[in-house]
């Protein structure tokens, strides 16, 4: 989807980037773009990940105490009290595209200024042309595709090409015959089968349940569980990411969440097991259809390749469960990536590198 | 945390006592009280064993060998438990209650019997101070914990030697890598960066892929620019369309 013309015009006072030429420099970044967290790696070394969240100013006040700027990032979530937030990624995909009115330019804004601050985050030179390699959704619509494009260029990234972000995690780990890479995020869990070519529409699987719909499932049980607590979905969340596993440990995850304004200390061990488990079966059933439609003199080799990518691969004792759930397609080996949070940004730095540089100049914004 | 003190009857160096509280809030939910002594014929008994598994391998002479298979044999069998052991016992854990949390009770393991109790007891099995039923429920119990805690070394272990066997495997690929950057750079320190790589199987494919790549993204981009007269098939090989 275009941009409004009116909205494009406005924009282009903000930014100014150099355009990509064989006489200017060229600075390659790797970005993974997620519904929660946002990554990005750059050819000069500096990485950065950050909150997928944008906040302006709620009325005056806040705007004084804020200096008047828009947030972007974690300090979004520090300050969200005295903020209008937006997340401008919904499912893996930029929100804005199935939005209308205000509430689109909002989010459409909101995804430029997250584009725009990691571009800042690499730290280029004014001599500097971005060029940047971005992962979507396995199964991204080609209108968010083009969506990013535009966005990623009003935000001052001058060269952009789109890739499925668990590609891009293959390719960092050189991983690009018979495998699986299963990237798991906030809004989605994007499987794509690696057969030694670009993968294509049969050899890709989003699941939209991931991250958030474990919040989601977590925040019903523990209401269900003690509804004398209260709680935020930022508390839920923090509780998840510290203590999410699918095994049955001695370890009990306690919680602090006010009762009546009273701190009061409560065991959601069982509720967080719960509905992390609930993700197990959805993954493994994603991994049967591209294993099933796989040649079958290859079948076992994808199986025993499997990788495990993003946020909430670092669910503990994720590794045995999948491999358990494999039992019934004849077992399979699962293995974690060392970097989840920066994989496929590190992936996506990859391909921009070796990119050849005809290539970025003919991609010229 | 305070550190042991020496005068306490089970005084190790560089041990440290913790209040019950503390060993809550790390998620430690049952202690197993032992005493001094138990300690000490645990030990002892683990000293034998080691002493009997490598008195086969030891040239000595007959008598000698005979003394030590003695002396290691008479630790081997099992020490009763004496009334003094479990007073000791008993001390250690009201020292202990002393710092910790005064909500937390842990049961005495020698408590004042009750009426019924004592009925009970002089009932059941007389030969010792325990009767059948509270030995077979301390090996019940006994069981268990051994059991719950063989689970969580079991899955803890698993988990490890998986990242183990990951670092590894990296440790090594990295390794090769050194070692073929070395080996560039000893033949010809002036070669270009480009003719310090290392050419893989896949490098002939990885180009194939970045074109192929290159070519799905030129192909999104013009159908960006181009205008849209309805709905558009899907770009070959690049996720789903619209």
């Amino acid at each position: 989807m275009k941009a409004p013309k009116k909205v494009q015009k406005n924009q282009q006072h903000d930014v100014k980037a150099p355009k990509v030429s064989s006489k200017t420099s060229l600075l390659h970044v790797g970005i993974d773009l997620g519904t929660s967290r946002s990554a990005i790696a750059s050819s000069n070394g500096s990485r950065e990940v950050m909150a997928s969240l944008v906040g302006w100013p709620k009325d005056s006040v806040s705007a004084k105490v804020l200096g008047g700027q828009t947030l972007v990032g974690d300090a979004v979530l520090k300050n969200r009290l005295a903020l209008n937030t937006c997340f401008p990624l919904k499912e893996g995909n930029l929100a804005y595209t199935r939005l209308s009115g205000s509430e689109q330019d909002l989010s459409r804004q909101a995804g430029v200024q997250l584009l725009a601050a990691l571009r800042k985050a690499c730290n280029p030179r004014p001599d500097q042309a971005v060029c940047a390699v971005i992962g979507a959704p396995a199964e991204a619509t080609r209108e968010n595709k083009q969506a990013i494009v535009d966005l990623a260029n009003e935000a001052g990234i001058e060269g952009v090409m789109v890739v499925s972000e668990p590609f891009a995690v293959a390719y960092a780990l050189d991983a690009l015959e018979n495998s699986i890479v299963i990237d798991i995020g906030a809004g989605t869990i994007d499987l794509c089968r690696m057969a030694g070519s670009l993968p294509g529409v049969e050899d890709q699987v989003t699941v939209f349940r991931a991250g958030n719909y474990v919040d989601q499932r977590l925040a019903e049980l523990v209401r269900e569980a003690h509804p004398e607590v209260q709680f935020t979905s930022n508390m839920i969340k923090m509780a998840k990411e510290r203590f999410s596993s699918v095994i049955d440990t001695q370890k009990r995850a306690i919680v602090t969440f006010p009762n009546a304004g009273r701190p009061t200390p409560v065991d959601i061990t069982d509720q967080i097991r719960s509905a992390v488990e609930e993700l197990v079966p959805w993954i493994t059933a994603a991994i049967q259809t591209l294993v099933a439609s796989f040649d079958p003199e290859f079948q076992h080799l994808i199986r025993n390749r499997i990788i495990v990518s993003g946020g909430g691969s670092q669910v503990f004792g994720l590794q045995e469960a999948l491999e358990q759930g494999l039992e019934s397609l004849g077992g399979g080996r699962v293995m974690i990536v060392d970097d989840p949070v920066y994989a496929g940004a590190q992936g996506a730095l990859k391909l921009a590198q070796e990119m050849p540089t005809e290539y970025w100049t003919r991609m010229r914004g | 945390m305070k550190p042991d003190s020496a005068d306490s009857p089970l005084s190790i160096p560089n041990s440290s006592v913790l209040p019950l509280q503390e060993l809550q809030d790390m998620g430690i939910q049952k202690l197993r009280v032992v005493t001094t002594a138990q300690l000490r014929d645990t030990a002892r008994r683990a000293v034998s064993r080691a002493l009997l598994e490598l008195l086969n391998g030891l040239e000595l002479p007959a008598e000698q060998h005979q003394q030590i298979l003695a002396r290691a044999k008479q630790y081997m069998s099992p020490t009763i438990e004496t009334a003094a052991d479990r007073e000791e016992a008993t001390e250690v854990l009201k020292e202990d209650r002393e710092v910790t949390d005064p909500r937390i009770k842990v049961p005495s393991p020698v408590s004042q019997p009750t009426p019924a109790a004592a009925q009970q007891a002089s009932a059941s099995d007389s030969d010792g101070p325990l009767g059948k039923r509270e030995k077979a429920l301390l090996i019940q119990l006994s069981k268990l914990i051994a059991r719950d805690w063989r689970t969580e070394l079991a899955t803890v272990r698993n988990t490890q030697n998986t990242q183990v066997e990951r670092l590894e495997m990296r440790i090594e690929e990295l390794t090769l890598a050194l070692q073929a950057t070395d080996h560039a750079i000893a033949v010809n320190g002036d070669l270009d960066i480009d003719q310090l790589e290392v050419k893989s199987p896949f490098d002939h494919k990885k180009s194939e892929l970045l074109d192929q790549l290159f070519q799905a993204n030129v192909a999104l981009r013009e159908l960006s620019e181009a205008p849209q007269p309805g709905d558009l098939p899907s770009l070959p090989r690049e996720g789903r369309s619209s």
